[in-house]
């Protein structure tokens, strides 16, 4: 089988119902994203796929065809995403472990609604865990990375 | 891979490209930096003049591989963007008289203050020699600006860098005086946590990423219930699923052990050359066990028989005053009384317990996050009889460890299987399934509290009785030790009873350990005990708290009365406490100090209840845990505390039936989201004191405030977490 990751083809020899997020980890060997669950339920897993934040732990590796992958290491080329940048400047992580999902599903919240509400925020990142209690920070980081984006382009 | 001797005689394999491969991404080993010396066991400086700070502690989310750093470039004078974080390989020796890798009770920082202190101090003095001798002036000529020596008498400069390399000629005066904290560049500061760049990058290099040449991965399928035994398995199926390499019983290796009990399930080991592989082989097995006694228990019959404990005559294990005080105090006019239930807790850190190991003719080489690798080092040398010398210690960051991380269980079976397939490298893993379903916890406490009312309606006698699944706290580490109670009550007395035996799971240390069950009890109750005086709950704890003292409560800190007084004092403040009372709004206090920490936290809760609905609105908590070391993350610490506390509260607990825990996943055992999350305001006390500890502060104060709010709001009384299993809601 052969997927694209970051821009990149990698060709898997592994079974078809083997969820994205082991072929990411074990054999792309791109260790950002996260394993925290394997049931949908904490986003610590969460990729974008074609754009859209999704569970790499809910697809199978027969189910992603052409779709084009992002992982938390191809989010940005430099490390310099609004959210990145604003990961640091409110100190959201403790740990870390949630973080890179986090960040996914936050950057495919921007590209459909740069200007998100608190409200749409909260909602938006509803799905994602976090067990060292930074719900507070990623929300003012979410609001923060879209207000810095937005005065860029203006 | 190769292999060299060791000096004790073993062998011990290097991986060739190792550092390469398991810090790809992170700061690079020492050994990478070009050049770099080292100048003290925590620090090494390159001809960049970069600082590669080493982090001894485990850093799992406390932020104190940025705390630590922080006192030591302090000292050293040194540019903080030019210091970078390296997390290294354990070193039992050198690090013994310094503090140590052991991480825990919230002690880090306090700990380490005073010694990264006296290195940074001893380590710029030795520069300055280095700078007198290369200048040939006075030492007292020389001073040092962020990172450069320079020579008061021409202004010529020189970075540490330059001349790091001869520095270790010199010897330090000891006990040199610290900076005075009016020159404080970068202690006080609220600085970003410099793990931050790598996190958002995706390169911050967890335990579970490790990976070895040649490694295999492995799933235990542990018995489902505690205590139970192996009887026997098929693997017939297990084997046949592609990938799968090899299956072993590690029953020998199960049982209780530890001077801190700790258990490892029997069970099945799957090895295979893939996670998913392993996950396919482990779903596969068929296997019988031996369960038991506890097969047949439910929590309820746990409860059952804690209640049927706490109902026995027992003596005072610590008291105050009169320990007697219900039977001989005459003026006792009637006495309140109520049970509390802290029950068993999940860890759930994000990532699953993981060790990967490797083990060749009596040595081992493990990577892992871990709290304690001396507490490993000791367990493996006993337990598989690897010389201690023999064991190399990689030491990771973790996704959270929460105390669980301190126990070696992960760490034997990891090095058990890596030595009985045959010397291959094993990366175990848990699931979370596994993680829920197979793994130790929180201690499930029972507690009945009596407080004697005298005629004078104050509080003569305070009675407290706890049966608990664990001795810790009651035998270990001083003795006796009291429930952390400050309030001036004349005779206190507390009777502990532990009833491991009956335990239905293991019982372990979990984030602020019996500070939870302690505080959720004592400030719960104390709200029922003014509320039944007819007295304000925050006034009747000033009456409590009015003079100063410090009390002994058996722990090496004394409890002082003044400082939960000031935070008291500061969290109420921020409220509108006398404001009059709104329909289905309510308000509740609670005061708590985390003694091992020596740190004091008050939090007031405000709440609103719909149609039974409980909604946390805004958490305001004062803390006094000395002078701050990085403001934003000790808030940050104090705000994940809360949370952590909040999770407990709405929907903490273990459900078991037939011995078997039926939360499986996050769905069934849910911690906090987004959405619920209230607003937390943090203040602090000020103060010169310390600094104290801050990990584990919050979550014990926290679940009393909104208790006793959600009380106020609706008239009734939680004495039993979770609350939304309890049907309170
Ligand atoms: S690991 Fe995929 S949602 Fe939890
Ligand atoms: S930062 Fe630790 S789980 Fe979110």
């Amino acid at each position: 089988m052969i997927i694209s990751v970051n821009g990149k083809a990698y060709h898997i020899e592994a079974d078809p119902q083997m969820p994205l997020l082991w072929a990411i980890r074990d054999y792309v060997k791109l260790k950002g994203t996260k394993y925290g669950c394997g049931l949908g339920q904490c986003g610590a897993c969460t990729v974008h796929m074609n754009g859209k934040a999704v569970r790499s732990c809910t697809i199978p590796l027969s189910a992603v065809g052409q779709k084009e992958i992002t992982t938390i290491e191809g989010l940005s080329t430099d490390g310099k995403h609004p959210l990145q940048q604003s990961w640091q400047s409110c100190n959201v992580p403790q740990c870390g472990f949630c973080q890179a999902g986090q960040i996914m599903t936050a950057a495919a919240l921007l590209k459909t609604n740069p200007s998100p509400s608190e409200e749409e925020v909260k909602e938006a990142m509803n799905g994602n865990l976090c067990r060292c209690g930074t719900y507070l920070r990623i929300r003012k980081a979410v609001l923060q990375a879209a207000q810095s984006a937005e005065s860029k382009s203006n | 891979m190769k292999a060299s001797a060791l000096v004790g005689g073993g062998l011990l394999l290097h991986f060739n490209g190792f550092s390469a491969s398991a810090t790809k991404g992170a700061k690079p080993l020492a050994d990478d930096v070009p050049k770099g010396v080292p100048v003290n066991a925590f620090l090494k400086i390159n001809p960049q003049n970069e600082v590669y700070f080493r982090v001894t502690k485990h850093e799992m989310g406390q932020g104190v591989a940025t705390g630590l750093a922080m006192i030591l470039a302090e000292e050293l004078d040194v540019d903080w963007q030019k210091v970078n974080l390296e997390f290294a390989d354990a070193d039992l020796q050198t690090y013994q008289s310094k503090g140590g890798h052991g991480t825990g009770g919230s002690t880090t920082i306090k700990d380490m203050w005073p010694i990264l202190q006296q290195m940074g101090a001893a380590t710029r003095n030795m520069l300055m020699q280095t700078a007198a001798q290369h200048w040939q002036v006075d030492f007292k000529e020389i001073n040092t600006d962020k990172g450069e020596l320079i020579n008061k008498k021409d202004g010529a400069r020189l970075t540490y860098g330059e001349i790091a390399h001869k520095a270790s000629r010199y010897k330090a005066p000891e006990n040199l005086a610290p900076k005075a904290s009016a020159l404080y560049r970068i202690v006080g500061n609220p600085l970003m946590n410099k793990i931050i760049p790598d996190v958002v990058k995706g390169t911050y290099q967890y335990g579970m990423d490790v990976e070895v040449p040649g490694m295999l991965y492995a799933l235990i399928v542990r018995c489902p219930v505690f205590r139970g035994k192996l009887k026997k398995y098929d693997a017939s199926k297990t084997m046949a699923v592609r990938g799968v390499k090899k299956v072993l019983s590690t029953a020998k290796i199960g049982g209780i052990s530890g001077g801190m009990p700790y258990h490892i399930r029997e069970g099945v080991a799957v090895l295979a050359n893939s996670f998913w592989a392993a996950k396919k082989g482990a779903d596969q097995l068929i296997v019988e066990w031996e369960e038991g006694q506890n097969a047949k228990q439910s929590i309820e019959d746990l409860e059952a028989h804690m209640h049927q404990e706490s109902l026995q005559e027992s003596q005072p294990t610590g008291y105050i005053g009169n320990p007697d005080a219900f039977a001989n105090v005459a003026d006792i006019n009637y006495i309140i009384s109520a049970e509390y239930v802290y029950p068993y807790q999940l860890h759930a850190p994000m990532e699953t317990l993981n060790c990967t190991a490797c083990y060749t003719n009596n040595a081992c080489e493990i990577w892992l996050g871990t709290q304690s690798p001396n507490y490993i080092a000791g367990e493996v040398n006993k337990l598989l009889g690897i010389p201690r010398e023999n064991i190399t210690i990689h030491l990771l960051p973790s996704g959270g460890g929460f105390g669980r991380r301190y126990y070696p269980d992960v760490a034997i079976e990891a090095i058990y299987l890596s030595k009985e397939a045959g010397g291959v490298p094993v990366k175990l893993m848990y699931t979370r399934e596994q993680d829920f379903g197979q793994n130790m916890v929180h201690p499930y406490s029972f507690t009945r509290y009596q407080a004697g009312i005298n005629d004078a309606k104050q509080v003569a006698a305070w009675y407290i009785k706890e049966m608990r699944t664990y001795t810790w706290g009651a035998t270990f580490p001083y003795r006796p030790e009291l429930p952390w109670i400050g309030y001036s009550i004349p005779n206190i007395r507390f009777d502990f009873k532990h009833i491991e035996a009956e335990s239905l799971l293991q019982s372990c240390a979990w984030r602020a350990v019996l500070a939870n069950g302690w505080a959720f009890g004592q400030e719960c109750f104390l709200d029922e005990v003014a509320y039944n005086l007819k007295k304000d709950p925050y006034e009747f704890r000033k009456e409590l708290l009015e003079e100063d003292k410090e009390t002994d409560i058996g722990h090496s800190y004394k409890i002082s009365t003044k400082r939960l007084r000031q935070v008291m004092d500061l969290a109420v403040s921020k409220t509108d406490w006398r404001a009059q009372k709104q329909k289905g709004k309510g308000r509740g206090l609670s005061v708590y100090p985390y003694m091992h920490g020596n740190s004091y936290c008050a939090i007031v809760a405000e709440v609103i209840v719909t149609k039974g609905n409980l909604a946390i609105e805004r958490i305001i908590c004062a803390v006094d845990c000395g002078k701050l070391i990085n403001p934003d993350l000790v808030k940050s610490q104090i705000e994940g505390g809360i949370l952590w506390g909040v999770s407990a509260l709405l929907y903490g607990g273990v459900e078991i039936k037939k011995g078997r825990v039926l939360q499986t996943n996050f769905h069934q055992n849910k911690i906090m989201r987004h959405a619920e999350c209230p607003q937390i305001e943090v203040y602090f006390v000020e103060s010169d004191e310390g600094p104290y500890g801050v990990g584990e502060l919050s979550p014990p104060a926290a679940v009393p405030a909104i208790v006793n709010a959600y009380f106020q709001a609706t008239g009734k009384r939680i004495r039993k977490l979770p609350i939304h299993r309890e049907g309170n809601l």
